[in-house]
């Protein structure tokens, strides 16, 4: 049995000036250790919920726990934002200090840690995000994918247990982008960190263990990218694609070209078309 | 008649010890009627030389024409010539109504209120955006998707011959996206000549006659998609990325798989299914 870190009951949230449901009737359990992508167009809820998982927004009915902590419980939030750190979308609002080591310390203070603990700390969450080099650089020098890298040290460094990325790479170049994705797949691998992936981007949610669809602030589509992006009908209808081999794996099935379920990458597809190729040769 | 940039030369100063060349020795064409795209990865000097085709910044050295006339020597001539779409420029929307900030350009134009009217009413229609229903809205009601059309519609109404869009699709949605790419190419296809800035190569494929790539301040390649999308370690080697169709038939073609390289997704189908017809069973 794995341990849950994320729990959802019921819950439903309001924003102060409206009427409308931003989110209703959620209920859902995150693992620890999972890789979860969050997909759905703008205004789908997405963001709220994510702001709900670290008590930057407290349910307007229901519960989140987040590691038993109830976000409703004012004494708890400190120990849920160590708990569960947040990355948001533009690299330049999110710097705060003048030289990198400055800006992870930054969280740090926050919390209380006392100064003989920082620079180890420091380091070590320069070095997971492999931006160590960078220590006395100044930020506004650092690439996007860089800054953003710095962002996630800066919530390493407080030792989380999740990291919530609200499209954290929207406003990035390929390559950043691609950086990005990477370190956080490999704290997710390697460290054990529960990683909430908030993405419009297709492709970045094959990478993820489990994909969340929201649509009309509702949970519609929860399962692997396999399962959720079988359906490219159903999920168009949520104002989303599958990605591009997704797409041409439907069209050749179309065609009447006899192919497996979930072919998501380009590596699937070659390996699918080889397959279908050399045994076409043999005949 | 084209924008033609003349041995083009950028040099940013930041610190007086620092000089930065952003755009060297730049030849460049951009003919009548047609959709450039321009990629590159960061820093290579993409933006710097969208800001030289209306004006915004001035060569350090070289010459930016326009139907062979120099910009820079009649600057208010040809502001109003060549539309520049900035980055995330829902940013810069500013007013209380959509209409109002739409009409901010024809009226620094000089244009009757009449005219105005009838250019805000016809901007927002090329972008998809109703006149009645938002037009009296705050921008910052709407959704990002429209909002970075009110933004694309406050430079159509301007009317220019020439429009330049910096990463228009950036950080939008599917379905902002879809509507978005649509609007450009039908500008296009009513004769409006774009440049357009982009990461996104499945954009490009979708929409680019031409492709020029840039490198460190320089064009490094010029062609069609087929001619720059089948040339994928180049592409990779340089950072970019590649549209998924390209990877796939050039890893395929390595393999030894008869088929022609495509970038399109619609035409690598075609040459599967002609490859593995009749579901494999039988020989091609």
């Amino acid at each position: 049995m794995s341990e849950t870190i994320f729990s959802l009951r019921d819950v439903n949230y309001i924003y102060d000036h409206g009427d409308e449901y931003a989110l209703r009737e959620i209920n859902l359990d995150i693992n620890k250790g999972e890789f979860v992508a969050i997909l759905g167009h703008n205004g789908s809820g997405k963001s709220t919920l994510a702001k709900l998982l670290n008590g930057l927004f407290i349910p307007t009915d229901g519960t989140v726990l987040v590691n038993n902590m109830d976000t409703q419980e004012s004494k708890f939030i400190w120990d849920i934002r160590k708990c569960a750190g947040m990355v948001f979308q533009n690299p330049d609002n999110q710097i705060v200090a003048t030289i990198v080591r400055d800006d992870v310390a930054f969280g740090l203070e926050n919390i209380g840690i006392p100064t003989e603990e920082m620079p180890e700390r420091i380091d070590k969450a320069l070095k997971a995000v492999n931006m160590l080099e960078f220590i006395d650089s100044a930020p506004h020098m650092l690439s996007g994918g860089q800054k953003q890298r710095v962002a996630i040290a800066g919530i390493l460094a407080m030792l989380p247990e999740a990291l919530i990325l609200d499209e954290s790479t929207a406003m990035l170049d390929p390559s950043g982008r691609k950086e990005v994705l990477e370190t956080v797949k490999k704290l997710n691998r390697e460290n054990g960190i529960t990683v909430i992936w908030i993405t419009h981007f297709m492709q970045e949610a094959v990478e993820a263990d489990r994909v969340l669809v929201m649509n009309d602030g509702k949970i519609s589509l929860d399962g692997t990218p396999k399962q959720v992006f079988s359906d490219g009908r159903k999920i168009r209808s949520f104002g989303l694609d599958v990605p591009p081999m997704a797409r041409l794996s439907e069209e050749l099935i179309n065609r009447g070209i006899v192919l497996p379920n979930g072919i998501l990458t380009v590596d699937d597809m070659q390996r699918e078309v080889l397959k279908l190729w050399q045994s076409n040769l043999k005949m | 008649m084209a924008i033609e940039l003349k041995n083009v030369t950028h040099v940013y100063q930041a610190r007086v010890e620092m000089n930065i060349v952003a755009l060297n020795n730049i030849d460049l064409t951009i003919e009548d009627g047609e959709l450039l795209a321009l990629i590159g990865h960061t820093g290579s000097g993409k933006s710097t030389l969208a800001q030289h085709l209306n004006g915004l910044l001035k060569p350090t050295s070289g010459k930016v024409l326009i139907d062979g006339e120099d910009i820079n020597e009649n600057r208010s001539k040809y502001r109003f010539e060549v539309g520049l779409v900035f980055q995330y420029p829902e940013y810069q929307l500013f007013e209380e109504t959509v209409k109002k900030d739409i009409a901010f350009g024809p009226k620094n134009m000089g244009l009757t209120e009449d005219e105005i009217n009838q250019r805000v009413k016809s901007a927002m229609e090329l972008v998809g955006l109703n006149y009645e229903e938002i037009g009296e809205k705050s921008p910052f009601e709407l959704s990002g998707g429209q909002m970075r059309r009110v933004a694309l519609a406050g430079v159509l109404a301007m009317q220019p011959r020439y429009l330049v869009l910096d990463e228009p699709t950036a950080g939008l949605d599917p379905k902002g996206r879809y509507y978005l790419l649509n609007d450009i190419k039908r500008l296009h296809e009513q004769g409006t000549t774009i440049v357009i800035i982009s990461h996104s190569m499945d954009d490009v494929a979708w929409l680019a006659e031409r492709i020029a790539v840039m490198e460190r301040g320089r064009i490094v390649k010029t062609g069609s998609p087929k001619d720059i999308f089948s040339q994928y370690s180049f592409l990779s080697d340089m950072g970019l990325d590649v549209p998924q169709a390209s990877e796939l038939s050039y890893k395929l073609i390595e393999k030894g798989v008869p088929i022609k390289n495509c970038f399109k997704l619609e035409e690598l189908a075609d040459e599967l299914q002609n490859l593995l017809k009749n579901g494999g069973k039988t020989g091609a």
